[in-house]
C-alpha cells in the first residue's frame, strides 16, 4: 500500500515565512495610528482578556499565527455585520434578522478563536482585521440595495471560508484542522443563504454569486495570508 | 490500524487514511445512488435543477477522493451497508417532500462526518479534500432545507459538529471506530 504524498518541505517554508511575518505584524500594530472600530464597540461582547504565554516552539508559532489571523478576521466579520444591519438599507429590506443572525455566528467564531489561540500558548487578538475593516469603511456608503449588502456580504464569506480552508493541513497540532473546519463550514452555508438571497432577486448574478460550487468542489481557497492585517 | 471493507466493493486490506478515504468514497456512491433513485419523485424545477447537481456533485467527491487512493488497490464502490439501511425507507417515500427530508438528513450526516474525519485523516492532501467536500455538503443541506422551509436557526448553528455522523462500524467498516 502507498502511503498518502506528505509535503515536508513546504511546511518548513511556510514556517518562515510566517515568523517574518510575525516580526512585521508586530511592527505593524505599534505604529498603527488609530485602531479600527472593534466588534466590542460594534455591539458584540468579548469573553477574553490579552493573556502572553511564552510559545513552545517555532511550529506551535505556526499555529497560533493561523489562530490570530483568522481570529482578527471573524472579529471583522462580526463587526461589518453588525455594522451593514444598522444601515438603513438593511431595514427597508428586511434583512436585519439575518444579518444579526450571521454576526452572532462570527462573534462565536472570534470567541472559540481566542480561547484556541490562548490554549496554543499566544496572546489573543480581539480587534477585527486592520487591513479589512479599513477597506471595508470605503464600501459601505456605496450599500443602497438588498443585492448590494448581500453581494458584499458574500464576499465576506468567501474571504472567511477561503482562508479557513486554506490553513487546514498547515497547522503542527493536527486537532486544529476540524476546529478550524467547523468554523469554515458554517460560512460555506452563508454562502448558499446569501447566494440564493442575490440569484432571488436578480437570477443574472448567480454565476457570480453561486450558492454552491458548480461542480461539487469549490476552487483552491485564495484566502487571507497568516499574519496581514493584525 | 487496518481492515477489510466490507461496506463497499474494495477488496484491498487498506489501513489509516487510506481506509477512511475508501470509506468516505462508498459514502459518496451511496449517496449519488439514492439521489438517482429519488429522482422520480421530485417534481418542482427548483428541487429537480438542484438536486440533479448535487447528484453530480457527490459522483465529483466519489471521484476527488478516488485520486487520493492511487495505487492502494482500493476500487471502492457505493456502500451496500448504507443503501441496504435506507432501503426500506427508499421504498416508502411517495412524495417530493419525503425524499427531500432523506436527502437533507444524509447531506447533514455527510458533513458531519467529513468534520469527524478531519480529526482522523493525516495526510496533508487528504485534509484538504475533506475540507472542501466538507463545505459543499453543508451547502447541500442548507438548499435542502430551504425547500422543507426550514427556519434558518436550524440550517445553520455557529459551529459544524459531529452529531449524526455516519460511524463507520454501522455501515460495513469495523476498524476505523
Amino acid at each position: 500500500v502507498k502511503p498518502l504524498p506528505r509535503p515536508v518541505s513546504r511546511r518548513r517554508v511556510l514556517q518562515a515565512a510566517l515568523l517574518s511575518s510575525l516580526a512585521a505584524c508586530s511592527t505593524h500594530r505599534t505604529h498603527r495610528a488609530a485602531p479600527p472600530p472593534t466588534s466590542t464597540s460594534l455591539g458584540t461582547t468579548s469573553t477574553t482578556s490579552l493573556v502572553e504565554i511564552p510559545v513552545r516552539d517555532p511550529a506551535t508559532r505556526v499555529d497560533i499565527l493561523l489562530l490570530q489571523t483568522s481570529g482578527s478576521l471573524e472579529h471583522y466579520a462580526s463587526g461589518i455585520y453588525t455594522q451593514v444591519a444598522g444601515l438603513d438599507v438593511a431595514g427597508r429590506t428586511g434583512l436585519i434578522p439575518l444579518l444579526t443572525a450571521f454576526a452572532t455566528h462570527h462573534a462565536d467564531h472570534a470567541a472559540a478563536l481566542e480561547t484556541a489561540t490562548l490554549q496554543a500558548g499566544g496572546r489573543t487578538v480581539t480587534q477585527p482585521n486592520a487591513m479589512l475593516s479599513e477597506a471595508a469603511m470605503r464600501l459601505l456608503p456605496g450599500l443602497t440595495s438588498a443585492v448590494d449588502v448581500l453581494e458584499f456580504l458574500y464576499g465576506v464569506e468567501l474571504l472567511s471560508a477561503s482562508t479557513h480552508r486554506q490553513n487546514v493541513g498547515l497547522f503542527s497540532d493536527p486537532g486544529h484542522n476540524g476546529f478550524v473546519m467547523g468554523i469554515g463550514g458554517v460560512e460555506a452555508r452563508h454562502m448558499t443563504v446569501l447566494g440564493s438571497r442575490i440569484a432571488a432577486l436578480d437570477e443574472a448574478q448567480r454565476g457570480a454569486w453561486p450558492p454552491w460550487p458548480a461542480s461539487g468542489l469549490p476552487p483552491p481557497p485564495a484566502g487571507l495570508q497568516p499574519g496581514v492585517g493584525l | 490500524m487496518a481492515g477489510v471493507h466490507t461496506g463497499t466493493a474494495s477488496t484491498a486490506v487498506l489501513s489509516g487514511d487510506l481506509a477512511l478515504l475508501d470509506y468516505l468514497v462508498g459514502l459518496e456512491l451511496a449517496v449519488a445512488t439514492v439521489y438517482g433513485e429519488g429522482a422520480r419523485l421530485l417534481t418542482s424545477p427548483a428541487a429537480v435543477s438542484a438536486a440533479a447537481a448535487f447528484h453530480a456533485h457527490h459522483a465529483a467527491h466519489a471521484a476527488a477522493l478516488v485520486a487520493l487512493l492511487a495505487g492502494s488497490g482500493a476500487s471502492p464502490g457505493p456502500n451496500r451497508d448504507l443503501l441496504t439501511n435506507l432501503a426500506a425507507s427508499l421504498q416508502v417515500l411517495t412524495d417530493e417532500n419525503a425524499e427531500l427530508s432523506l436527502l437533507y438528513s444524509l447531506e447533514e450526516e455527510l458533513a458531519a462526518t467529513y468534520e469527524w474525519a478531519l480529526g482522523r485523516l493525516t495526510g496533508t492532501p487528504a485534509q484538504q479534500e475533506a475540507a472542501a467536500i466538507l463545505t459543499v455538503e453543508g451547502q447541500h443541506a442548507v438548499a435542502l432545507g430551504t425547500f422543507l422551509d426550514k427556519p434558518l436557526s436550524e440550517l445553520i448553528v455557529s459551529f459544524q459538529g459531529v452529531t449524526g455522523y455516519l460511524v463507520p462500524a454501522d455501515f460495513g467498516i469495523t476498524t476505523l471506530g
